[in-house]
């Protein structure tokens, strides 16, 4: 008796989903969906190198296509340390990258930098390096190796004062290979610390980033994606009447790619779409519309860009494209090469309701 | 003065047209004229939705409700309240071939009425002007596969209707008409024209039973033309109703059955519970509903503090 008590309670609070009285919809409208699928109308990449000072993390590594290095300045309160029982530098992995054991060498900066601006060219946004890559004393101040969660390296005296007296520290990869290291913007941030009679003292990091080069670029005309030196997949798909006053409810965005590049297992695509007509790397772009995380070995990728159908659909005139790209684009370092024309937009509508 | 609470109901068939008219079978004349009282009304709503041996329940509760009235001068009286006056609240969810939808309204049209009443030995005359204003809110969720979707809309409405009528010795009729209504939807709005009503009623008492007839035609606009009707027996404090709700929309149909009891609990204050039953129906799809309706009514209580 009691369950049927309970059974009744829940079936007065509405605790069944059947579509009684959905007849009654018919009132407002003809609701049977349409699926097309919107030709594609342009297809192409876009690169530009970033400065990648907000990263949360720093990549040191290099191989035959890019090379990566870690620069870090410290912010020094005492100019006479004395006495210290030991100075070292302490880098954590992030573990989550699959990260190789390779040689380093560090260098003192010769040159001021801007964690904000600076690129492998540009050492801040309006002056480049002497020499693409970091302006450095050629003699290194210490060997290492990236072994172990966390890199350790101990300095001497005439270490820490070329290090108080520069502009800063590089550390340059020596072998073929990649280590993700947390930047300050993450949890882990890289320590500079002194020990004097038990006590440990750690000096404030001032600036962080890495700059990453790329032997060569993709061709304009091919399809890419990338991070670290980003590369974003244009494209533009053409508006097709049918969907004049009509409500999107998906808009199936696929495409597939022939090739990957990474250092994890896997990334994230988002898709922006262009608010005003296409100019470049820098046309002013919507907030992120699609985002979605993917095997890296993925060869076929489907996002739903339904906000992008839905805008084309309000303003037929506005049709400016959208972008795709690696979410975050400053994370890592990683490629997709597209297969050239496999994008579809698959767009299912329905007429909307009519007013009461 | 008189303070009217209520909880209003829903229905299915509230995603049509206007909503569900509320305003209906409604008693504009006081009697007593300088008898000040205020009234308390509960009324939520189980609905039970059915089609053949598909069934569906669902709970309403809904906005709250507020009408004073002052005795004025001489069989004069003012009266000023708010109720809802078309309800457009509904939850249907439907599916269309791979399309699964999932539709919810809330909110309606409220009215904010001015009235007076003037007594005259045996007659009793009244005129009301009325306010329409309130919003709705619609959500539209479409779901196919994995994908889903929702559109928001939201309908602000403003107009105006007005009424007057007459009641001599047990016969009263009255009109209501003149009525506009713009809703306005994302910008762009609409004016209707409100159905006009013709209202007849006669209400006697045969010892201690009283027998109340009315009947109501309902015509104008772009809305069904309707009849409907309502005969309520009492006898002390018991009573039964029936009344016969047809509609302005295409071929919706209305019974309800009610029944009243009312408890004196002092001189000033009387409850009286009015469960009812009803069946809405539209071809083939029925909609049972039972509402326990409560009512507190305190009577005299300015005259009291006079005194």
């Amino acid at each position: 008796m009691k369950r049927l008590w309970i059974l009744l309670i829940l079936f007065m609070f509405a605790c069944n989903k059947l579509p009684l009285g959905e007849e009654e919809i018919d009132e407002r409208g003809n609701f049977e969906s349409v699926s097309i699928n919107l030709p594609l109308y342009a297809s192409f990449t876009e690169s530009k190198e970033i400065p990648l000072g907000t990263s949360q993390n720093l990549i040191l590594g290099k191989d035959n296509k890019y090379q990566s290095r870690i620069i870090l300045k410290f912010s020094f309160s005492d100019t006479t340390y004395q006495g210290l029982d030991q100075i070292k530098l302490v880098l954590f992995r992030n573990n989550s990258f699959h990260n190789d054991t390779i040689s380093f060498s560090i260098h003192v900066l010769t040159s001021e930098f801007s964690e904000s601006d600076a690129t492998w060219y540009k050492k801040d946004n309006t002056e480049l390096w002497i020499q693409p890559g970091g302006d450095f004393e050629v003699d290194s101040l210490r060997m290492g190796k990236t072994i172990g969660d966390s890199v350790v390296v101990f300095f001497n005296y005439i270490d820490l004062h070329k290090i108080m007296n520069g502009k800063g520290i590089i550390i340059i990869p020596q072998d073929t290979g990649f280590c993700a290291f947390y930047a300050r913007e993450s949890s882990k941030s890289p320590r500079f610390q002194i020990m004097k009679n038990g006590v440990i003292n750690t000096i404030p990091l001032q600036a962080d980033c890495h700059i990453v080069k790329i032997d060569t670029l993709p061709n304009y005309w091919e399809n890419w994606l990338g991070s670290g030196v980003p590369f974003r997949n244009y494209v533009k798909f053409a508006y097709d009447t049918l969907l004049n006053n009509t409500k999107a409810i998906y808009g199936e965005l696929t495409f597939k790619s022939k090739g990957h590049y990474g250092m994890r297992d896997s990334i994230e695509i988002g898709v922006k779409y262009l608010k005003k007509p296409y100019v470049g790397f820098e046309t002013e772009l919507s907030p992120v519309i699609a985002i979605k995380k993917f095997a890296i070995s993925d060869t076929l990728f489907t996002l739903d860009v339904v906000q992008y159908v839905q805008r084309i659909i309000e303003h037929p005139d506005s049709n400016f494209g959208i972008f795709i790209y690696l979410s975050p684009e400053n994370y890592d370092i990683a490629n997709l090469e597209l297969v050239s024309g496999s994008h579809q937009l698959k767009v299912e509508f329905i007429k909307p309701p009519k007013p009461r | 003065m008189i303070l009217f609470i209520i909880l209003v109901n829903a229905s299915v068939f509230s995603i049509e047209g206007l909503g569900e008219d509320q305003a209906i079978f409604r008693n504009f004349y006081y009697g007593d004229i300088n008898i000040a009282r205020i009234e308390f009304s509960l009324r939520p709503e189980f609905n039970i939705l059915n089609k053949g041996s598909d069934f569906r329940g669902i709970f309403w509760t809904n906005p709250f409700l507020l009408n004073m009235k002052i005795p004025v001068y001489k069989g004069l009286s003012l009266s000023l309240g708010s109720i809802e006056r078309y309800n457009q609240s509904f939850d249907i969810y439907g599916q269309r071939g791979s399309l699964g939808m999932y539709i919810q309204g809330r909110g309606g049209i409220e009215e904010l009425y001015f009235q007076l009443n003037q007594h005259l030995h045996s007659a009793e005359l009244f005129f009301r002007g009325s306010y329409l204003y309130g919003s709705s809110r619609e959500i539209w969720e479409y779901t196919i596969g994995n994908y889903s979707i929702a559109d928001t809309f939201l309908y602000k409405n403003n107009g105006r209707i007005f009424c007057g009528g007459l009641k001599l010795f047990f016969l009263s009729c009255y009109y209501e008409g003149l009525g506009t209504l713009n809703m306005d939807k994302d910008g762009s709005d609409t004016t209707y024209e409100l159905p006009q009503v013709l209202g007849f009623g006669f209400g006697h008492n045969f010892n201690s039973l009283s027998f109340n007839l009315a009947i109501e035609h309902s015509f104008g606009g772009n809305w069904d033309r309707v009849t409907r009707a309502k005969l309520s027996v009492v006898q002390d404090r018991l009573g039964l109703s029936y009344s016969y709700n047809p509609w302005h929309y295409d071929g919706i149909k209305e019974h309800n059955l009610s029944f009243i009891l009312k408890i004196q609990l002092s001189n000033m204050a009387t409850i009286s519970f009015n469960p009812y039953l009803g069946l809405r129906m539209k071809g083939s799809l029925r909609e049972f509903f039972f509402v326990p309706e409560f009512e507190l009514i305190l009577e005299e209580v300015f005259a009291r503090r006079k005194k």
